[in-house]
């Protein structure tokens, strides 16, 4: 991997916990300047991937580099330029959010009047600024979350990792951490964010992969997975009446690939690439059906999460 | 950021996260409180004229008195919780995701939980001097309580360094605290058996055995240290020169005891913590 392109690369990372648990192997490549979503369900191994790649856990086969650096090798250079957001985050309760803070900056070497700066500016950045001086013993999850955030950024990190960022936190503070990290990424930086909420890796991420049972299934430009897992577009019709001769006759078309029926709607999966709503619209009233409306339904990343699901189950 | 600073960082650090835990600062609290007792107790009593001579030497009853209970327990309080309470609480993740090496944190843990107990080990020395000077007036070979003290602390490595081995090793600090207070109170109780033995079989063994239990160098350098320096010189009633030290030894040997106690478990702390993986709480 090219440590000018790449900011993390791990390699056919395996780790066994016993002999029913283990992750891996796991390869994984995040380019620079991208916002990776890393998915999986829960207990697929993105946190265990995570703390490998941040060298927290040793992984007893592969190896893994940060711009071009083992972290397990040399900490101090490949996590210079790294902030790290946990899944959860626990913190020192004795901590106020400044101290926390400041601590953090103190190990990164950040030092007197910049340190202080930097403490109070994130704090206002992550809303938390009237709760300075609180003991982090007092605050609530999604205060923890927002500090947690505020910690990674610290360092004006090249590459932020999040495990789950936005667990814990109001719609409200979700949206605006979503703007927040979009704005990172359009200064340059790159993200691997871990989420379970797919709409919001949707909106926010340039490229993803997924982990199942240990292992990745895919990884890519989003555009390009959901074209892979979406099996061509999808047109939602609702009619007025639906009759086996109706469904037969669409079903038939040249263009259509497949055919769900829901009670008054009925959901035709078309050729790749095509909307193709006015010719089925046509092809509806021509064979007599009641058409009371009809819609273009593209293929979401929980669709593709679904199906893949679907064609990985764990005895595979 | 070089590497002393790093490490003087989390030494910090480590004081503070050890003050905050409440069992440590009630045990600090309790030491020093407890200093007061000798004295109280010795002031009421009528001494006789015969010991008086002890009067001059309060300072060193009252510097050795913490030492040969309380701040072996403070010291495996503090360090059994330095590692393992970090993954307990899932905090050891958001300090060694960052820019720093295993080793120097390692480092910065043990230097500060090994400066608190230093510093409160202090404090009881201090304390012993002024209570004695303003209790029973002037105190002679004053002028060797630094030496006193930094025998106190020394001998204190060898439980503080085995709760810190067991507190990474076992990273569940109940788990460790447990485990080092019961060798520091089994080889307690055991040195009174094996001298009882040697007396009745005359074999020698027994008391080799004794000189290698832990708590042998760990508890008898200090007055072996002040028998060494001065009171030797004092002709003290009823054996008190004796005080403590059932099982005679050189210095020396105290020392090799003491070094060897402490190097080892120090050795399989950071290799245990060197070759494994920062455990959490979540992990998936």
């Amino acid at each position: 991997m090219n440590p000018e392109v790449t900011a993390i690369s791990a390699s056919n990372l395996v780790k066994n916990y016993s002999s029913t648990t283990s992750i891996g192997p796991v390869s994984l490549a995040v380019e620079k300047g991208t916002i990776f979503g890393f998915l999986g369900p829960n207990g697929a191994g993105k946190t265990t991937t995570i703390r490998m790649i941040l060298g927290l856990i040793r992984p007893q086969r592969g190896n893994t580099q940060i711009f071009g650096i083992d972290p397990l090798i040399d900490p101090i250079n490949a996590l210079e330029k790294v902030g790290y957001a946990p899944e959860l985050p626990n913190f020192q309760t004795f901590f106020t959010a400044e101290e926390l803070l400041d601590f953090t900056a103190r190990i990164h070497g950040i030092n007197g009047a910049e340190r202080n700066r930097k403490v109070k500016k994130l704090l206002e950045m992550v809303g938390i600024s009237d709760h300075a001086r609180k003991k982090i013993g007092k605050f609530s999850k999604g205060m923890v979350q927002r500090l947690s955030v505020a910690q990674a950024l610290i360092n004006d990190p090249e590459l932020i990792i999040m495990d789950e960022p936005t667990i814990g936190m109001d719609p409200v503070a979700t949206i605006y951490f979503r703007d927040l990290f979009k704005e990172i990424h359009s200064q340059g930086k790159t993200i691997l964010v871990s989420s379970h909420m797919l709409d919001e890796v949707q909106r926010l991420c340039t490229h993803i992969g997924m982990i199942h049972h240990g292992k990745m299934v895919f990884q890519g430009n989003i555009t390009d997975i959901l074209a892979r897992f979406g099996k061509g577009l999808a047109i939602e019709v609702e009619l007025g009446q639906i009759t086996p001769a109706l469904v037969d006759y669409v079903r038939k078309l040249d263009y259509v690939r497949n055919l769900q029926v829901d009670t008054n709607k009925i959901l035709v999966t078309v050729r790749d690439g095509e909307d193709l709503r006015a010719e089925l619209a046509e092809d509806i009233v021509k064979a007599g059906g009641k058409l009371l409306g009809l819609s273009l339904k593209k293929t979401t990343l929980e669709d593709a999460f679904i199906e893949t699901l679907r064609s990985n189950p764990k005895n595979e | 950021m070089n590497d002393i600073q790093r490490i003087l960082t989390i030494a910090r650090y480590e004081w503070r996260r050890a003050l905050a835990r409440r069992k440590v600062f009630l045990l600090i609290v309790l030491t020093i409180t407890a200093e007061f007792l000798p004295f109280i107790v010795l002031t009421q009593l009528p001494i006789p004229p015969a010991i008086r001579i002890v009067n001059s030497l309060m300072w060193l009853v009252g510097t050795i008195f913490p030492h040969a209970l309380f701040l072996q327990f403070i010291a495996i309080f503090i360090s059994t919780g330095a590692t393992a309470e970090e993954y307990e609480q899932g905090t050891a993740d958001s300090i060694l995701s960052k820019p720093i090496r295993r080793t120097e944190y390692l480092i910065g843990k043990f230097i500060g939980g090994y400066s608190l107990f230093a510093f409160t080990a202090f404090l009881t020395s201090a304390l012993a001097m002024i209570l004695s000077y303003s209790t029973f007036g002037p105190q002679e070979f004053a002028e060797f309580a630094p030496a006193i003290y930094i025998s106190i602390i020394f001998a204190s490595l060898v439980f503080f360094t085995m709760g810190f081995m067991t507190g990474e090793v076992f990273r569940t600090s109940s788990l460790a605290y447990l485990v080092s207070s019961t060798v520091f109170i089994a080889s307690l109780i055991l040195g009174p058996f094996l001298l009882l033995a040697s007396n009745l079989t005359g074999e020698q063994f027994y008391l080799d055995i004794v000189r290698w239990l832990p708590n042998w160098g760990a508890s008898n350098l200090p007055m072996m240290v002040a028998r060494a320096l001065f009171l030797q010189n004092v002709r003290l009633p009823f054996g008190l020169g004796d005080f403590g030290i059932a099982v005679n030894g050189t210095i020396l040997q105290a020392l090799t005891s003491i070094s060897i106690y402490a190097i080892v478990p120090m050795v399989i702390a950071f290799l245990r913590f060197l070759r494994s993986d920062v455990t959490n709480k979540s992990s998936t």
